[in-house]
């Protein structure tokens, strides 16, 4: 289990102290490609008690992607879980809330890996082969609203509301009696690194 | 401003502790609220059952998320009349996740009369184990009803470890005080290959050891049901099949009959 979380935990390092981007020019090139646009830490959302990651934005402010590691202590409710996300999402909607603050309405999909008690992407080999699907790996789409300030556009605070695919399958397919029953909340803060504080001044005039 | 988005922030905060229920940490959490189920429900049985009854119970199988289906199961046996309890053979969640544990207790507890429920495989998977044993409790158990023992036997191998299952204490739970019979209930059927390597041998061995009236079970997802070496096993159907088995113990003996809803 810990070789598993060292490649991504020292890639998430890296890039959060930024050392992919010091020296000559061709590290800043470099820089200007890795170096994460943010730092996010979220609460619940089916990545665990707490998550911390990292993003990055497109050019045109208009798509996020990221990646974070999440953890659930087993004094929680008893059952220990890792889990690493890849996170894509769009900004739908763009709102100025005033000269300072801005709402974004945005939507998007989490690809959750999570290490836990008899969860696996290849099951073990005293299993026939096909006998069960690979049941560690889940999508989780949600819809989500951020609110923050247009002087720093990477700081923001943001509500999710999420499903994920089974429990969305089994609402269409079973139609179970409470659509509550398969979406949850989360809520998480985002803190701009340095090269997005940057690209934020850039295109705060044309935000907007 | 500052104080504006401060402000949002806290307002959200409360809105999600307001919606404890919304919050999710994983799907592989064991976040469940009913405990002890089975012991409960035995208890209940064992209060309204009357010496010298002769004891009336159906058995269901393989539930998964089969929702619509459980829902008619529990339609139908409101509507029935003079039945102890229900036995849930197994396999009531796809993935052993705890939403589908809450799911399946959710449509289950409508029934009027209570219900015990056996781990299946698939209850195994991710955390399922655990949450099986905080919601139902213990996965071998059994209860004395007049001059029957329901003997509940985990038989589950490879989602658990690929584990030898507890022969020892199946062995031990059939040797029922003298003019007692059991009736063992377990998840996996015999011609299973995770019975393989000798356990099945091994389980027939003990239950014709001992006075055993009928093995019932699930995992097949069909119905079936032979007589070996003066032993009666039943395959209980799954749910989606739309059968139910209706069984009546009396006089050391037990009847089956297959009902359709």
């Amino acid at each position: 289990m810990k070789t598993q979380f060292t490649i991504p935990f020292l890639f998430f390092v890296f890039a959060s102290l930024n050392i992919f981007g010091s020296g000559n020019n061709d590290a800043k090139l470099t820089k200007k490609i890795f170096a994460p646009d943010y730092l996010n830490f979220q609460y619940a959302g089916n990545l665990g008690l707490g998550s911390v990651g990292i993003g990055y934005v497109s050019k045109n402010e208009k798509h996020n992607f990221g990646i974070s590691y999440g953890y659930l202590p087993s004094s929680v409710n008893s059952v220990e879980v890792h889990t690493v996300s890849a996170k894509g999402a769009f900004n739908f909607r763009k709102h100025k809330l005033s000269e300072k603050a801005f709402l974004n309405g945005y939507m998007g999909t989490n690809l959750l890996y999570s290490i836990t008690d008899n969860t696996y992407l290849k099951f073990p080999g005293y299993f026939p082969s096909d006998y069960y699907i690979a049941n560690a790996v889940h999508f989780a789409p949600f819809l989500g609203i951020k609110v923050g300030s247009r002087k720093s556009i990477g700081k923001f605070s943001y509500v999710e509301l999420g499903t994920l695919d089974y429990y969305l399958f089994n609402r269409v397919k079973y139609r179970r009696s409470k659509f509550s029953d398969c979406i949850n909340l989360c809520m998480g803060l985002t803190f701009p690194l340095n090269n997005m504080q940057t690209r934020s001044n850039e295109l705060r005039q044309q935000a907007f | 401003m500052k104080t504006r988005n401060d402000l949002l922030i806290v307002v959200l905060w409360l809105l999600l502790v307001s919606c404890g229920k919304l919050t999710q940490y994983s799907p592989y959490d064991a976040n469940t609220e009913q405990s002890n189920v089975n012991s409960q429900n035995i208890s209940e049985i064992l209060s309204k059952q009357q010496p010298g009854d002769s004891l009336v119970f159906i058995a269901i199988s393989d539930t998964h998320t089969d929702y619509s289906d459980l829902r008619a199961a529990v339609t139908t046996i409101n509507e029935m009349e003079g039945i102890s309890f229900v036995m849930v053979c197994g396999d009531v969640t796809d993935w052993g996740l705890f939403n589908e544990f809450d799911d399946y207790y959710h449509l289950i507890s409508r029934l009027n009369i209570p219900f015990v429920t056996l781990i299946g495989n698939h209850d195994y998977l991710s955390n399922g184990k655990l949450i099986f044993n905080k919601m139902f409790g213990p996965t071998n158990y059994y209860f004395d009803i007049g001059n029957f023992r329901m003997v509940v036997f985990d038989n589950v191998v490879w989602e658990n470890g690929n584990q030898e299952p507890d022969f020892e204490w199946f062995q031990q739970t059939l040797n029922v005080p003298e003019g007692m019979t059991s009736v063992a209930c377990f998840h996996i059927h015999r011609f299973d290959p995770q019975l393989e390597n000798g356990y099945a041998d091994k389980m027939l061995g003990i239950i014709e050891t001992y006075p055993v009236s009928l093995s019932i079970f699930g995992h097949g997802h069909d119905y079936w049901e032979e007589e070996v070496n003066n032993r009666r096993y039943l395959m209980v159907p799954d749910i989606t099949m739309r059968n139910m088995a209706k069984i009546t113990l009396a006089n050391k003996t037990a009847t089956i009959q297959i009902l359709n809803f």
